[in-house]
C-alpha cells in the first residue's frame, strides 16, 4: 500500500484546534497519542489530508478538582497518568484499573483517555468504567461547549455524537456518594498487551456500609457495537443486600443484555460466558470496596 | 568429565556489547551510496489466473528505475530440495496464494516504489479458492500447482518392525488425534536484502538469512551466474527459527533489480509481508495409536499425518518425513508404521520452523503415552523411565543414539520439580504434566544431493603473533554460534578467548550449510576444532624444531607453551631473545615465564610463513536403506525432558503457567549461558504455540491477523521462571562431546502443557492452540466450531493420485 | 511539503526538513542515521522501536516526528558512557540477556525508564514493566535476571558506616 501523505497542524490552544477542525472538516483527523490514528492510517483505514495534533495544548493533559467536587480529567491525559493518579483511583477505581491494564507500557505512555473514547472501538477499555462512574464529557466546538453523559456518547463502532468541529476537552468524574465501590475486569488470552475480548465495569453504591444496594451501574464492553448497560442485572441488585447469591443472579441476568458477535478474536458464546463470570467477580470486588469506603 | 579452560564457562557473548549499544548492524541498517528502494507486488487473490500484467505506467513514473515481472526474468524454478523446485521468482500464469509475488519495483525512494506498485496493471481471473487440505486432496478440487496433480505435494509410507504381531500382543492401546493450526516464527527482525554488483560483475547480496550457502547456490542458479561471482553475506540477523533458511523471492528479486539497474537495491519486509511469506509451521493433523504390554512397555506406534503445506513445497518434503521419523525415539519402540501426506492449498507455503515436523507429532505421542500410563495405573514419569532408550540403542528406523542422556534428564526434572509430591495431589484447576523429546544435531544430508562438506573452517594465525582469525560461513542468528566457535577454537589452540577474532556468515569464507536442523555446534564445531588443531600443530611443529624437541613434547595451555609431560625441559632463552630483538621499542615484551603464544605464533611465522589451519566436516553415511531413511539421520541427537505446572481459571479458561523445569542433554555445554538461553527461548516458543498462536484466514484466503497484536507470542508476563538443568552425556560424534540444544528443547513443551491441562481439568485437548476459549468451552461441554471433526476415521482422505518424484537423497 | 524540524536527540540538536507524515523511528533511522532503534512491526505491537521521550518510554513508530520537537529524545546510542557501558547494558551482557539482539535496544531503553520509576522492583513487576517488549529468543528469563541485577547495581551504595 502506498504511503499516505498528510499535513500536520500543531495548534497551541484549544481555540486554534477548533478553528482548524472547522476549517478542514471531513479532511481532518485529530491526533493526540497517535496509537490508534497512526495504525489506522498505516492500514489504510483512515485517509486524512490534515492531521491536527493536540500534543502542544498543555491544559488537556491536566487533572484538576472541579468546582462541584468533581474531578476534571483533560482529554489529553495519558493512560499511564490516569491509572497512576491517586485521585482517579480514589474516585473512579474502575477507570484507573482499565487505564492501567490496556495495551503496553509504551502505548499507555502515549494513548489518551480522550482518544480512547473518541475512537469508540467496541473494545475500548475506558468507556465502560467511565459510563459506570457517571462520567460527563465536555465537548468544545466553534459554537461553544456542551456536556454529554458518557453513556450517550458512543453511537456505534467508531461513531460518537461529537460533531466534526468539536473536540472532547474534558472528562468530568462526579463525586460519588459514600459507600460506593467500582471495579473493572477484562477477559483476554495473553496476560498482557491484549485487546479485550469482554469487559465488565460495575459501580455499586450502598445505603450504608452494611446496608443494601442503593445504586448499581453495570457497563459491558466488547459485547456489542457500543458499551452496553445491563438494566436486567441492575434491576436484580437495587434495593437488595449484596450477598453472593444475589450477585451471581445479577451476573446471570447481565448475559441477556449482551449482544456479542463471533469475530476473529473469540466467539459470541465465550463472550456471554465471560459476561457472567466478569460481572460476578467485579460485583464482588465493587461491593467489598463499597463496604470498605473506597470508590 | 574433563575440565576445560574455556569450554563450559559462561563467557559473555562476543557480540553482546555491540547489540547492547545499538552498534550491531542488521541488513536494514546498512547503507550504500545510490541505493534504490524495492517494493514487491503481492497478489490480492488466493487463487487466480494472471490474464494480463502491464508495468508500463509504473515504469513511466519519475523516480522508478526498473520494474520486473515474470516476462522479464527467465522462468528458472527454485525451491528447497531439487526434487521439488516449484517456485519462480515471480508468478507466471497463476497466483497461488494471497501474497504470491508478481513483480518488483526499484525506485529512488520507498514512497515512489510503493506508489509504483499501484500502477502495475494486472488483470486477474479469480479461480476457486481451496483453503482446506482435505478438500484439496478430495479429487474434486481444481489442481492448484501445475506440478502437483491432485494437490498432492508429497506422500510417505514407512513401516518398521512387525506391526501386525505387535498389535496382537498389545495389552492396551490408546488412539487419538491432535490437530494444530498454521503458526509463524515471529522473529523480531523482518526479512531484508541488499544487493549490488561491482564493476567486474561480482554480485554481493547481504541478507537476513540463516544460510548464506543455500542462498548463494540458488541466486547463482536463478540468475545464471557462476557461483564464484556470487557472494552472500549475513550481517547480524534478528532471529530466524527456520523460515529464513531458504532462498526467497525477496532475495532473488533484489539481485535481479540490482542487475537491471546497475545500482544497489534494498528491501525490508513489513511485518504483514513476513506473515504473507510464512515458510513457517505447517498445519498438522495427526492420528496415532500407541500400544503397550501389561507392564507398560511400548510395542507399536501406528501413525498417520496430514500436513497442509500451502502453495509451494519449501522445506515441506523434509517436514512430512520428520513428522514420522522423529517418533522412533527416545523410547524403545519395536514397531512403527507411518503414513504422511502433504497437501497443496491456496495459502502461504509452510516450511521448517523450530523442531520442524517433529513438534506437533511429539505432542500427540506424549499425550497418548500419558493416556496409556493412566489406563495402566502407572506414573507417567515412571512409564517413560521404563521405556527409555539408552546410549548405544538404535531406533526401529535406524537412528543411532550415540549418546542419550534421557534418563538423567527425566530424573533431573523429577527431582527438580517436586514431581512426586505434586503428582496427583494438586486441586482441580491446578495441574502438573511432563513430556520428553529429542531432535537431530544437524541433518545427516544436505538439502541438495551432494557429497559436499557440511562445514568448512579456516584459522589463520596472525603473522605478527598473538591472535588468530577464525573464518566460517556459519550463521550467527542469535543462538550464540560465533561465540561457541571462538570458544572451541580457543580451547583447541590453548589460548584465551580474546585472542580469537571471528568472521562468519560469508560465502567467501567457506561452505557452511547454515543455522538449521540444529547443526552448527556439532558440525561447524568439528570443522573449527580441526582447523584449530591444524594451526596449533603447525605452530608446535615450528617451535619444537627450534627447541630441538618433538612436537608431541609440547602443548599450548592458557596462552603459554608448556611441556606435555614431566621431565621435558625447554630452554626458550634463545628464541625469546630472537623475538625481543624483533620488537625493539615495545614496552611489554614477554621477559619471564614460559614462552607465550604471542611469541610462539610469531616465531612459527618466521619459520614457516603464514600458518593456516583448515577444517572440513561432513557426517559419515548414516541411516538405513529404506526410502526416506535420510530424513531423521544425524550424527547425534539432543534430548530433553520438561515438567510444567500450571493453573487454569476454571471459569475464564485462562491458563497461567506457574513454572517450568527443563532438563536438556546437549552432550557438552560449550557456553553454559547460551545453552540455557536456547532452552528458555524454546520453552517460551512452545508455550506460545500451545496456548496462543494461530495464523487465521478468512474465506478468501486472506490472513486476518498479520500483525503482532492479534498473532500472539508470549510476553514477559506469560512466561514463568524457567528452571534449566543442563545434562552432559558426552557425545562421541560431537566436538568435545557437544550436540544440539536449539530445537530439541522445544519438543516436550506442548505435550507437557497438554498433560498438565489434563491434570488440572480432566480434559484431553485435541486441538492447538488451547486458548482460553477452547478450555472454557470444553469445561462447559460445548464444542467449538473448529474442533477436530470426529466423523472422519482417518486424517488422510483417500486419493488415487500417484505421488510425485522421489525424495529425499538415498541414505547410506 | 517538507517542514523544518528541530529534534534534540541524545542531547544534541539537529535541524532537519522532513515530511510531516514521517514517524519518529523513520526520521531517527533514515535522516539521522541512528540505526540502533529498530523497527520490528511499525504498528506499536513489539516495542523494538522504543525510545525515551522526556524520559518516558514510547513506541517511536507511533509518534510523528513533528510531535517530538521540543522534547528530549533518548535512543540506545545515547545511553552508554564514553568509557563504559551503562549499568543496564552491562547487566544485559553479563547475564546472557542478549541473543539475536533485535529487541535489545528497545528493552534496554524501556528498562531505563522503568527503573527510573521503580528502582527496586519485584520480579513480577519487572515482567509487567517489559510486557510491551516482545522477545522471541530468550524466553525473558535472563532479561528479568539482568534487570534485577541492574536495579541493584544502580542503587546508591549502602555504606556500613553512619
Amino acid at each position: 500500500m502506498a504511503i499516505w501523505r498528510f499535513d500536520v497542524i500543531q495548534p497551541d490552544s484549544l481555540e486554534e484546534a477548533v478553528a482548524a477542525l472547522a476549517r478542514h472538516g471531513q479532511d481532518a483527523q485529530l491526533i493526540a497519542g497517535g496509537t490508534d490514528l497512526l495504525r489506522d492510517i498505516h492500514l489504510g483505514l483512515k485517509r486524512p489530508r490534515w492531521v491536527i495534533s493536540l500534543d502542544r495544548i498543555q491544559a488537556l493533559g491536566l487533572i484538576s478538582e472541579g468546582p462541584d467536587g468533581s474531578l476534571v480529567v483533560g482529554s489529553g491525559v495519558t493512560m499511564t497518568a490516569l491509572g497512576a493518579d491517586g485521585r482517579v483511583r480514589g474516585r473512579a477505581t474502575a477507570l484507573a484499573e482499565a487505564a492501567r491494564g490496556m495495551g503496553s507500557p509504551q502505548v499507555r505512555n502515549r494513548a489518551t483517555v480522550g482518544g480512547n473514547l473518541c475512537n469508540a472501538r467496541p473494545c475500548a477499555d475506558t468507556a465502560p468504567p467511565a459510563i459506570a462512574c457517571d462520567a460527563l464529557l465536555l465537548l468544545t466546538g466553534a459554537a461553544g461547549s456542551r456536556e454529554v453523559s458518557c453513556g450517550q456518547y458512543m453511537t456505534g463502532p467508531g461513531q460518537t455524537v461529537r460533531k466534526a468541529d468539536e473536540i472532547l476537552q474534558e472528562i468530568r468524574l462526579p463525586r460519588l456518594p459514600l459507600h460506593t465501590g467500582s471495579a473493572f475486569l477484562s477477559a483476554t488470552n495473553r496476560k498482557a498487551v491484549e485487546i479485550t475480548i469482554t469487559s465488565a465495569a460495575v459501580r455499586i453504591t450502598l445505603e450504608s456500609a452494611g446496608g443494601p444496594i442503593r445504586e448499581a451501574m453495570i457497563a459491558l464492553g466488547s459485547v456489542g457495537p457500543i458499551p452496553l448497560r445491563s438494566p436486567a442485572a441492575e434491576a436484580v441488585l437495587v434495593g437488595q443486600l449484596p450477598v453472593d447469591t444475589l450477585l451471581a443472579r445479577a451476573a446471570s441476568a447481565a448475559v441477556g443484555d449482551s449482544r456479542p458477535i463471533d469475530d476473529m478474536r473469540a466467539g459470541a458464546a465465550y463472550r456471554k460466558w465471560m459476561v457472567e463470570t466478569l460481572v460476578a467477580r467485579a460485583l464482588q470486588i465493587a461491593c467489598q470496596r463499597a463496604r470498605e469506603g473506597s470508590t | 568429565m574433563k575440565t576445560y579452560s574455556v569450554l563450559g564457562t559462561r563467557a559473555p557473548r562476543l557480540d553482546a556489547p555491540d547489540k547492547a549499544t545499538g552498534r550491531a548492524l542488521y541488513t536494514d541498517d546498512l547503507r550504500l551510496p545510490g541505493t534504490l528502494h524495492e517494493a514487491l507486488l503481492h497478489s490480492p487473490h488466493a487463487h487466480a489466473r494472471i490474464k494480463r500484467i502491464d508495468a508500463g505506467r509504473a515504469r513511466a513514473m519519475p523516480g522508478v528505475k526498473a520494474v520486473l515481472t515474470a516476462a522479464d526474468v527467465p522462468g528458472i524454478r527454485f525451491g528447497v530440495s531439487p526434487a521439488r523446485y516449484d517456485e519462480t521468482v515471480f508468478a507466471r500464469d497463476k497466483v497461488l496464494y494471497l501474497g504470491d509475488e508478481l513483480a518488483a519495483v526499484a525506485a529512488v525512494d520507498r514512497e515512489i516504489a510503493l506508489e509504483a506498485l499501484e500502477r502495475i496493471d494486472v488483470e486477474y481471473e479469480p479461480l476457486p479458492i481451496i483453503l482446506d487440505a482435505r478438500q484439496a486432496l478430495s479429487g474434486t478440487a481444481p489442481q492448484i500447482h501445475e506440478l502437483y496433480p491432485g494437490n498432492l505435494s508429497a506422500t510417505v509410507e514407512q513401516e518398521f518392525g512387525d506391526l501386525a504381531s505387535a498389535r496382537s500382543q498389545a495389552y492396551r492401546t490408546r488412539t487419538g488425534r491432535l490437530e494444530s493450526e498454521m503458526q509463524d516464527a515471529a522473529f523480531l527482525e523482518p526479512q531484508a536484502a541488499l544487493a549490488a554488483f561491482d564493476s567486474q560483475g561480482y554480485l554481493t547480496l547481504t541478507s537476513s538469512t540463516q544460510s548464506v550457502h543455500y542462498v548463494q547456490r540458488t541466486v547463482a542458479m536463478v540468475l545464471g551466474l557462476p557461483a564464484h561471482k556470487v557472494r552472500v553475506i549475513k550481517p547480524y540477523v534478528g532471529g530466524g527459527f527456520g523460515p529464513k533458511a531458504a532462498c526467497s523471492t525477496l532475495e532473488l528479486a533484489t539481485c535481479l533489480l540490482a542487475r537491471a539497474t546497475g545500482r544497489p537495491v534494498k528491501i525490508t519486509f513489513s511485518r504483514e509481508e513476513v506473515f504473507l511469506h510464512s515458510r513457517a509451521r505447517h498445519k498438522f493433523v495427526h492420528d496415532m495409536t500407541l500400544g503397550a504390554d501389561r507392564d507398560g512397555r511400548l510395542l507399536f506406534l501406528d501413525h498417520e499425518a496430514m500436513l497442509d503445506g500451502g502453495a509451494y513445497a519449501s522445506f515441506g518434503i523434509a517436514t512430512v518425513y520428520y513428522a514420522g521419523s522423529l517418533l522412533g525415539g527416545p523410547y524403545r519402540l519395536p514397531a512403527m508404521r507411518y503414513k504422511g501426506i502433504r497437501a497443496v492449498t491456496n495459502k502461504p507455503a509452510c516450511g521448517a520452523q523450530r523442531g520442524h515436523g517433529g513438534v506437533i507429532a511429539r505432542a500427540l505421542f506424549e499425550r497418548l503415552l500419558d493416556e496409556l500410563a493412566e489406563e495402566l495405573g502407572r506414573d507417567p514419569l515412571e512409564i517413560r523411565l521404563l521405556n527409555m532408550m539408552e546410549t548405544g540403542d538404535v531406533t526401529c528406523n535406524d537412528l543411532n543414539m550415540s549418546s542419550l542422556g534421557m534418563r538423567q534428564c527425566l530424573e533431573a526434572v523429577r527431582d527438580g520439580s517436586g514431581w512426586a509430591s505434586k503428582r496427583g495431589k494438586l486441586p482441580r484447576g491446578k495441574g502438573i504434566g511432563m513430556a520428553c523429546g529429542f531432535f537431530v544435531s544437524g541433518a545427516g544430508y544436505p538439502i541438495y544431493r551432494s557429497d559436499t562438506f557440511h562445514s568448512t573452517a579456516t584459522i589463520k594465525v596472525q603473522e605478527d603473533g598473538g591472535g588468530v582469525l577464525l573464518h566460517t560461513a556459519s550463521a550467527e542468528i542469535g543462538q550464540g554460534s560465533d561465540t561457541a566457535m571462538a570458544m572451541i577454537a580457543a580451547e583447541t589452540l590453548g589460548i584465551p578467548l580474546d585472542c580469537v577474532r571471528v568472521k562468519s556468515g560469508d560465502t567467501d569464507l567457506g561452505v557452511d550449510l547454515g543455522a538449521y536442523s540444529s547443526r552448527q555446534t556439532l558440525m561447524t564445531g568439528h570443522a573449527v576444532r580441526e582447523a584449530a588443531a591444524g594451526a596449533r600443530d603447525q605452530i608446535l611443529g615450528a617451535i619444537a624444531a627450534l627447541l630441538g624437541v618433538a612436537p608431541a613434547d609440547l602443548v599450548i595451555r592458557e596462552g603459554r607453551i608448556a611441556a606435555a609431560r614431566e621431565g621435558i625441559s625447554l630452554d626458550i632463552s634463545a628464541i625469546r631473545d630472537r623475538y625481543t630483538k624483533e620488537h625493539r621499542g615495545w614496552t611489554d615484551n614477554p621477559s619471564s615465564g614460559p614462552l607465550t603464544f604471542r611469541e610462539a605464533s610469531r616465531l612459527a611465522f618466521l619459520e614457516r610463513g603464514t600458518i593456516v589451519g583448515i577444517g572440513n566436516y561432513r557426517p559419515p553415511p548414516l541411516g538405513g536403506k529404506f526410502k526416506g531413511a535420510a530424513v531423521g539421520t544425524s550424527p547425534a541427537y539432543g534430548c530433553s525432558a520438561q515438567v510444567v505446572e500450571l493453573t487454569v481459571d476454571l471459569e475464564t479458561g485462562q491458563v497461567a503457567i506457574e513454572s517450568v523445569t527443563d532438563a536438556h542433554d546437549c552432550g557438552k555445554a560449550i557456553n553454559l549461558t547460551s545453552v540455557e538461553g536456547q532452552m528458555q527461548g524454546s520453552v517460551a516458543m512452545g508455550l506460545g504455540e500451545a496456548l496462543l498462536e494461530q495464523v487465521k484466514f478468512d474465506r478468501m484466503g486472506k490472513i486476518q491477523n498479520p500483525n503482532l497484536s492479534d498473532y500472539k507470542i508470549p510476553t514477559a508476563v506469560d512466561v514463568p521462571p524457567i528452571r534449566t538443568i543442563v545434562i552432559e552425556s558426552d557425545e562421541p560424534n560431537g566436538p568435545y562431546g557437544a550436540k544440539e540444544v536449539g530445537e530439541g528443547a522445544i519438543m516436550p513443551t506442548i505435550p507437557a502443557i497438554l498433560n498438565a491441562l489434563h491434570d488440572a481439568t480432566g480434559i484431553r485437548f485435541g486441538k492447538l492452540p488451547v486458548t482460553a476459549e477452547r478450555i472454557a468451552a470444553a469445561l462447559r461441554g460445548v464444542a467449538l466450531r473448529d474442533d477436530p471433526s470426529a466423523e472422519s476415521s482417518s486424517c488422510i482422505p483417500k486419493t488415487g493420485v500417484t505421488p510425485p518424484a522421489p525424495y529425499p537423497p538415498k541414505a547410506g | 511539503m517538507r517542514k523544518p524540524l528541530r529534534l534534540t536527540v541524545n542531547g544534541q540538536l539537529h535541524q532537519l526538513a522532513v515530511n510531516p507524515y514521517r514517524t519518529l523511528v523513520e526520521v531517527l533511522r533514515e535522516d539521522l542515521g541512528l540505526t540502533g532503534t529498530k523497527q520490528g512491526c511499525g504498528e506499536g505491537d513489539c516495542g523494538a522501536c522504543t525510545v525515551l521521550l522526556d524520559g518516558v518510554a514510547v513506541n517511536s513508530c507511533l509518534v510523528l516526528a513533528v510531535q517530538a520537537e521540543g522534547r528530549q529524545i533518548t535512543t540506545i546510542e545515547g545511553l552508554a558512557r564514553p568509557d563504559a557501558l551503562h549499568p543496564i547494558q552491562q547487566a544485559f551482557v553479563d547475564h546472557g540477556a542478549i541473543q539475536c539482539g533485535f529487541c535489545t535496544p528497545g528493552v534496554i531503553l524501556r528498562v531505563k525508564s522503568f527503573l527510573d520509576e521503580n528502582p527496586a522492583p519485584s520480579e513480577a513487576e519487572v515482567r509487567q514493566g517489559i510486557a510491551g517488549n516482545l522477545c522471541r529468543c530468550t524466553g525473558y528469563q535472563k532479561i528479568v535476571e539482568a534487570v534485577l541485577a541492574a536495579a541493584t547495581a544502580l542503587q546508591p551504595a549502602q555504606g556500613d558506616g553512619p
